[in-house]
């Protein structure tokens, strides 16, 4: 029993620890238009699929935002280590629709 | 003293509203006096009330330097990350009571943060400034030295 806890337990933390969805809070901004936004930067380990990571950031912009979002801008730099495991650094910027 | 007090009685009465401006103008209504999601007043008064906070705070007031002095928006409640209020960054150089200066330090105020935790001088300033965003590029240094800068600013 004791054994089987502490497999899920690890198991668990690895499995967290290997996530490539970005934890960072987006922080509020005011566009060009004058309208309510949010950025966000961060890195997103163990990947460098940006089309993957596009889209996690979208669904976190849209939560912030309560809804659909406009993404402005969306920027991305290799952040993979020395050892090769792969990461990548983003920095973006959307519009809340409503 | 007086103009603390002026102050603090003016935030009570227009600090609320603040971030209602806000919210209006999110659904879509006009704020008054910008196109923007916060007021020229709201960003005034939000400057005041640093300015006031800072005199307080400061062992001597009127030997503070500043630099970076920023409007930035931060959000007010976690559960609501759209409800957002005004934040006033900077870094502060002063003396203390021996006389000299310690060097620039991060500063934050906030009216709408819970009273506690309305500004810091260093401490959560990193937290409240580090990632958050200019509401605009204007630089209120001049807005926060001490002397006639208030009125020679506008």
């Amino acid at each position: 029993m004791i054994r089987s806890c502490a497999i899920i337990l690890v198991g668990g933390l690895m499995a967290a620890a290997c996530s490539s969805v970005p934890s960072y809070r987006p922080a509020p901004l005011q566009t060009a238009s004058g309208k309510l936004g949010f950025s966000v930067s961060g890195i997103a380990s163990f990947t460098r699929d940006e089309a993957k990571v596009t889209e996690e950031v979208r669904a976190m912009l849209e939560k912030s935002c309560g809804g659909e979002v406009e993404l402005q801008s969306i920027v991305f730099a290799d952040a993979t280590s020395r050892g090769g495991v792969p990461h990548l650094a983003y920095t973006a910027q959307a519009e809340c629709k409503s | 003293m007086i103009r603390t007090a002026l102050a603090f009685l003016a935030a009570s009465a227009i600090a609320t509203p603040a971030f209602s401006q806000a919210e209006e103008n999110v659904e879509g209504a006009p704020a008054a006096q910008s196109a923007g999601l916060f007021s020229d007043a709201a960003v005034d008064l939000e400057i005041e009330l640093t300015r006031s906070w800072l005199e307080l705070s400061l062992v001597d007031y009127e030997s503070a330097k500043f630099r970076n002095v920023r409007v930035v928006l931060t959000p007010v409640n976690r559960r609501n990350p759209r409800e957002i209020g005004l934040a006033v960054c900077g870094l502060v150089n002063a003396r203390n009571r021996m006389g000299g200066y310690n060097g620039f330090k991060a500063f934050y105020f906030s009216s709408r943060f819970p009273e506690a935790f309305r500004g810091g001088i260093e401490g959560f300033a990193d937290t409240v400034c580090g990632r958050a965003n200019s509401l605009n590029a204007t630089d209120y240094t001049d807005r926060l030295v001490a002397g006639d800068a208030v009125e020679t600013a506008r």
